[in-house]
């Protein structure tokens, strides 16, 4: 296999992570640092710390060393210029100097100087570039299991087993490519853990996701999950595991010690020189200095590197410490007796227990002196922390970190522990506001590699003990997500009317409604404009007949011997004493007596209605009926048949002519009178008409099942044809509504409208016994409005954007809700709230339109067939 | 002559559908060919249309199969010819009704909704609500033999929208719609 690293290929073998080909291939520097470009090679070698991110195949800040190596692989380095191994930018450690501990706050003072040097400095300090494209598919997951692990090493494969073999169904999750943790990698821990790996591969019944990472632990015991890309041209899977009981089992790790450049490539943690000895059959280096005190752990390292040929050179322990040596690989180590010359540092680290999930679940973790740890005390209910992550075998004395500019604590964002010591004398002596302060533990390590030694040294520094100190707050994510992951693939629901494909074939221009498409106009031919189409539209419907798709409208069936009781009760009119065979407009209220939503309610019959709502209110209405009833013990059902009825209006003075061509149903003004429904076949589909009038015309709303409304819709532009029937859009819809002054709840209203200043007092019955909203608009009928919806006019074509002004003696006085240009009238019309005074025929009022004063007149009346003959005949 | 169309007719056509009329709607017979269609559910997993059957809301316990709903409330699904009892609310337009079937089937649905469909949380014959693709689905278990399916009713709006993320989310398995003829085979 192959990698092609910046221009150089790579070999690597089976097994291989990216991070390990390169080692092997010579690679020692593997990124630079965020702040002073220092150049940094790999420490933990297990995705804990942040010095082997790089750019693979275009996505930033991959952990390398943990991603396995896929043939033809991109990698190349970040944050360097211009490359890893030569980067100018590493100068600018020699101006430490002008960059201490917080040194923007103290700088930059004056929000120009920071808008100066921001982009230089967001450049120097980066964490690589955004990838251009999405790295392929991000996808997401659900898992339902009774027992979810984190980790699968000692621990974590022993209680998967043990769980497994009492029957409960196991997921087990693992950040490496193999079960086994530091089984895999430490000869002397596999005493007692013979064949457990083969054991745990043997049960198929466990579900093991390898190479997997557990983010976060939530409420209700919900692990969020970083799956690795599935399948090629997909990116990583974020799974939503839900677990009846959690174990944590995510064991410990070792974190660097402290003294003069130890970030310099060469310097090691020991658990991470023996990954790269026995994961991938790697020499870390020729000649070993090795710094521990436990005798047991640098006698197997010992063992370890003689059998890979490297040289111990020495074995000191960290106080004799005085600082590794190197430009930019390490060459020796100097001790306080003597210099060392080697090309390998191999640091034995306190451990800390991987305690992290448990901290984000709500347990607490609280400092064991002994154990030299935070290990976690209170657990959430339902989980359980085993093995190395509960603190089991850890036992380490706190290192001292010795003091320095080039002693780093935080590899993430280069604090040395010089600039945690000045955060302290600087009064940050809390270990949240020095964590803040200096950024330490907030890196894409999340902590892991500096937490400890900055709680030490906030310790030391404060004379309080590391107990009284206490930690920081672990967050999630723990380790970092893409957003990419966390934003999961594009699905968006659409719906359709059942028209939609009808439209596409007539060329309607789409228009999003909520999630429905809706046609905006029709394009007759592909160069028409948007104005003559919908003008044409328009001309159609007032001189002969057009069709329009309402199937948007929401619809609900509402029956049984308590339903005109029901709707009595939400909507302002009365409707139980409605005559089947009769259509009302319908307005409801809430409590307070501001418009929710209006339609039409039919009865089709004693005990069943017809409800139709506006498009964007029909969950909210079909939830307010549910809850009104919840209280009480009416034979009322209330079913949402929205989808199942496809919806058109056919209106316009040709209307009857078209529609009788279809049905048998007398349509005539006297049978088939303004306001009245009927249940009839159009087309040979039972079909429920409605005469009602939007638009101002003579009109029906045709509700037929929706798998025949494309036929139906069909058929009636084919009777039409002859007298010049158009289907037309919403554009044209709203002119037309507009015309004949009929609000639209929500755009013409907004979240304080009543109906008696919406001028639609009409249609509130105070006489019913009590409504929803009584109260309220009882006293809204007698006291003076606030203020009024009124129609306006204005001479010329400009037609005021909705939302302009309305300005009365240089004052705000309201402001415009639709407005357009108005073919009849010649002028621009619209509706705006003003205030109740200027509600009268002929007040004049300005409207500002572009920074002009524009005069208009008031209108209470409809600008179109006020008397309303043309929708009665 | 009255023509009926599932929601995702055109769909079906633009997939190369062959259509044939079942009770009176115009249903894709054979997309490929049977056998191919047949292979790809037992292997993977296949998406059908049945939007025909009949489905009906009743608050009245149904003497055969229904699906609880909530208490109290039933919804019955049937093969066609039925006519809805009195009182119950026709709601065989309403929604779009999918079948997904194959040993892949829970793999797909598990990325599209949170619903637990484990055998003892969804025994066969059960029924569920809940989100696919983020769109509110009844979700029924019906089993084919021993192969796993699902039928999933959805709104008829959002059939296409859903039908759509099925078979893309599927596409590791895959997905495939198959039609009447391969349906009837499955079912034996």
């Amino acid at each position: 296999m192959k990698i092609f690293f910046g221009k150089r290929e790579v070999e690597a073998r089976p097994g291989d992570t990216i991070a390990a080909a390169l080692y092997r291939s010579g690679q020692r520097i593997f990124s630079r640092s965020f702040k002073y470009h220092r150049p940094r090679g790999l420490v933990c070698a297990a995705g804990k710390c942040p010095n082997c991110m790089m750019n693979v195949d275009g996505v930033p800040n991959v952990r390398t060393c943990i991603t396995p190596v896929i043939d033809g692989m991109k990698v190349k380095g970040q944050n360097a210029f211009p490359s890893l191994e030569h980067d100018g930018l590493s100068a600018t450690q020699y101006l430490d100097r002008l960059m201490p501990v917080g040194w923007y706050y103290k700088i930059f003072t004056s929000r120009t100087a920071w808008h100066a040097v921001e982009p230089f400095i967001r450049r120097m300090a980066g964490l690589g570039e955004p990838p251009a494209v999405a790295a392929g598919e991000y996808e997401h997951g659900w898992l339902h299991c009774d027992v979810a692990i984190v980790g699968a090493g000692y621990a974590g494969m022993t209680a998967a087993l043990e769980a497994s073999e009492r029957g409960s169904k196991v997921t087990l999750i693992d950040d490496q490519s193999e079960p086994g943790g530091q089984l895999l990698y430490r000869k002397r821990s596999r005493s007692g853990a013979d064949g457990l790996i083969e054991r745990l591969k043997a049960r198929s019944e466990i579900r093991v996701l390898q190479g997997s990472y557990c983010f976060g632990l939530y409420e209700g015991n919900l692990l969020g999950v970083v799956q690795p890309a599935q399948r090629p041209g997909t990116a990583e899977r974020l799974l939503h595991v839900r677990a009846g009981h959690v174990v944590v089992a995510t064991g410990a790790y070792e974190t660097p010690l402290v003294f003069p450049n130890n970030d310099l490539p060469g310097v090691m943690l020991a658990t991470a020189a023996q990954r790269l000895m026995h994961l991938f059959g790697l020499q870390p280096g020729r000649r070993a200095v090795i710094i521990g005190a436990d005798e047991d752990r640098v006698g197997e390292l010992r063992d370890d590197f003689r059998e890979k040929g490297t040289e111990v050179v020495a074995v000191v322990s960290i106080e004799d410490v005085v600082g590794a040596t190197g430009g930019s690989e390490v060459t020796g180590l100097r001790c306080r007796n003597r210099k060392f010359s080697c090309d390998l540092i191999v640091v034995c680290g306190p451990r800390v227990p991987d305690a992290g999930l448990i901290a984000q679940a709500g347990g607490k973790l609280e400092w064991n002196q002994l154990q030299g740890a935070f290990v976690p005390t209170a657990l959430p209910h339902n989980v359980s922390v085993v093995g190395d992550a509960a603190g089991e075998t850890i036992s380490a004395a706190f290192p001292p970190p010795a003091a320095g500019k080039r002693s780093f604590v935080c590899f993430c964002s280069d604090v040395s522990s010089k600039d945690l010591c000045d955060g302290v004398a600087e009064g940050f002596d809390h270990i949240e506001t020095l964590k803040r302060y200096t950024t330490s533990t907030m890196g894409p390590c999340q902590g892991r590699m500096c937490q400890l030694m900055t709680i030490g040294i906030c310790a030391q520094e404060t004379g309080r003990s590391i107990a009284d100190t206490g930690v920081t707050t672990s967050r999630p994510p723990n380790p970092s997500v893409t957003l990419g992951a966390l934003a999961g693939n594009s699905h968006h629901p659409v719906r359709r009317t059942p028209l939609h494909d009808a439209h596409e074939e007539l060329g309607a221009v789409w228009l999003d409604m909520g999630d429905w498409k809706r046609p905006r106009y029709y394009r007759t031919a592909v160069a028409t404009p948007e104005k003559e189409s919908v003008q044409g539209e328009y001309w159609a419907v007032r001189e002969r007949a057009g069709l329009i798709d309402v199937s948007t409208l929401g619809k609900l069936d509402v029956r049984g011997s308590d339903a005109g009781r029901l709707l009595d009760k939400v909507y302002t009119h009365h409707f139980s004493d409605l005559r089947p065979g009769r259509a009302r407009y319908a307005l409801m209220c809430d409590e307070a007596g501001v418009i929710l939503d209006d339609g039409t309610i039919s009865r089709l019959g004693d005990d069943r209605y017809f409800v139709t709502t506006t498009t964007g209110n029909l969950d909210f209405v079909y939830q307010w009926l549910e809850w009104h009833l919840a209280e009480t013990s009416w034979d009322v059902r209330v079913t949402n048949v929205t989808g199942g009825f496809g919806a058109m209006n056919i209106a316009g003075p040709k209307a009857r002519d078209v529609l009788k061509k279809l049905t048998d149903c007398d349509l005539s003004p006297t049978a088939f009178p303004y306001m009245a429904c009927r249940q009839a076949e159009v087309s040979g589909a039972r079909s429920l008409l409605l005469r009602v009038g939007f638009v101002g015309e003579t009109g029906w709303e045709v509700h037929c099942p929706a798998e025949a409304a494309e036929f139906v819709w069909g058929e009636l532009l084919e009777a039409g044809r002859e007298f010049g029937i158009r289907p037309f859009g919403i554009e044209a819809q709203r002119l037309l509504r507009l015309e004949k002054r009929h609000l639209i709840v929500g755009v013409d209203t907004d979240a304080l409208s009543t109906p008696y200043e919406a001028d639609m007092g009409w249609a509130v019955k105070l006489d019913k016994q009590d409504f929803t909203g009584k109260a309220a608009l009882a006293k809204f009928a007698s006291a003076p409005p606030r203020e009024r919806l009124v129609g306006f006019a204005l001479p010329g074509t400009n037609v005021p954007e909705d939302g302009c002004a309305v300005v009365v003696d240089g004052k705000l006085a309201g402001r415009v809700t639709s407005s357009r240009y108005s073919p009849v009238k010649q002028m621009a019309i619209g509706l705006a709230w003003v205030r109740p005074e200027k509600a009268r025929e002929g007040a004049s009022i300005g409207i500002r339109q572009s920074g002009r004063l524009v005069p208009a007149s008031v209108t209470l009346r409809p600008f179109y067939d006020p008397e309303g003959t043309r929708l009665r005949t | 002559m009255l023509i009926q169309r599932s929601a995702l007719f055109y769909c079906h056509q633009r997939a190369g559908a062959h259509f044939v009329t079942h009770h009176g709607w115009q249903m894709p017979d054979v997309f490929s060919s049977l056998d191919e269609e047949v292979a790809l559910v037992t292997s993977g997993v296949g998406i059908a249309d049945v939007s025909y059957r009949i489905k009906y809301d009743t608050r009245i316990q149904p003497a055969g199969p229904g699906w609880s709903l909530g208490f109290g409330h039933f919804l019955v699904v049937s093969e066609p010819p039925l006519d809805p009892p009195e009182g119950a609310t026709d709601v065989t337009s309403v929604y779009a009704d999918l079948l997904m079937a194959g040993p892949f089937s829970r793999e797909v649905l598990g990325k599209l909704s949170s619903l637990n469909l484990s055998n003892e949380s969804l025994p066969n014959l059960s029924c569920v609500q809940g989100s696919v693709a983020h769109v509110h689905t009844i979700l029924r278990r019906e089993d084919l033999g021993s192969m796993p399916a699902f039928h999933l009713l959805v709104s008829r709006e959002y059939a296409e929208s859903v039908w759509q993320i099925i078979l893309q989310s599927g596409r590791e398995f895959q997905a495939n719609p198959f039609g009447m003829k391969a349906l009837q085979s499955l079912r034996g």
